[in-house]
């Protein structure tokens, strides 16, 4: 995937120009946002989310931490998985001690449809881990390769081919029991 | 069902999730929040130029005092000096 605008910008960015920052959302923050919905399997996470990896991202930029070994887009997706994946465990952690902290609150200039749907989706891959679930994402929704998946995850193509494996079983049992 | 049913399954639950936007004016509050960070950045940098500064003009004037100290001696000892010779 290349995107010859993201690198510009993020060299304008690691020479100090701030406001090119806003063109890097600007491209990307409609992708970014539905991965990190898709992940967290929550409009309230993927929003901090987004906006911690923002600054992460603007962070690492200044301070020459971008190699730009992977395109600005494969580098900025891997931000958002690892801060999504992040959220969605400590959501899993979370002790729900009150029944209303169950439904998390959902902001109301979220489309209501695409809202269900986010519901319905992660109600549908629940059953799997967040490792399964993000390969899953990754590959299956988003459409990166295998080799763009590992790299984004930090893992070997070998364990995103297995986690693969494993998701699709676990979907497969799922049906079974139901 | 079998694979490609859990497939076309998620391609219809992605498709309808591709509505999800962030809410109005997010870019806006990313910006101001990394305008906030660059504006601490630079208070700070200024504060630590600001101190290096400070530490650079004690220094210089510690310096000159002690070498005023200096000349105010060798002063002495010259006039001493002449004193006992005369």
């Amino acid at each position: 995937m290349a995107d010859p605008d993201l690198s510009l910008l993020a060299r304008r960015v690691a020479k100090g120009d701030v406001e090119a920052f806003a063109g890097i959302v600007r491209e990307t923050q409609g992708r970014l946002y539905r991965l990190a919905a898709r992940l967290s399997g929550s409009t309230n996470d993927a929003e901090d989310v987004l906006q911690e990896a923002y600054v992460k991202a603007f962070n690492a930029l200044q301070e020459q931490r971008f190699d730009g070994r992977s395109s600005v887009q494969t580098w900025l997706y891997r931000i958002v998985s690892n801060a999504a994946i992040d959220a969605t465990r400590r959501r899993k952690a979370r002790p729900v001690s009150n029944p209303d902290d169950a439904e998390p609150r959902e902001d109301s200039s979220v489309d209501p449809e695409g809202r269900m749907a986010l519901r319905e989706l992660d109600e549908w891959l629940s059953e799997l881990s967040v490792e399964q679930r993000s390969v899953l994402i990754l590959r299956a929704v988003e459409g990166f390769s295998t080799v763009e998946t590992a790299e984004i995850l930090g893992c070997s193509e070998g364990a995103v081919e297995q986690r693969l494996i494993r998701a699709r079983a676990n979907l497969n049992k799922r049906r079974g029991e139901t | 069902m079998n694979g490609d049913e859990d497939l076309q399954q998620l391609e219809a639950l992605t498709r309808a999730t591709q509505s999800l936007a962030p809410s109005p004016g997010f870019e806006a509050r990313v910006m101001t929040r990394i305008r906030a960070r660059v504006e601490r950045e630079s208070w700070r940098s200024r504060g630590i130029l600001l101190g290096c500064f400070a530490a650079a003009a004690a220094a210089a004037i510690w310096v000159a005092q002690l070498e005023q100290r200096q000349v105010d001696t060798d002063a002495l000892t010259l006039f001493d000096s002449m004193e006992l010779t005369q």
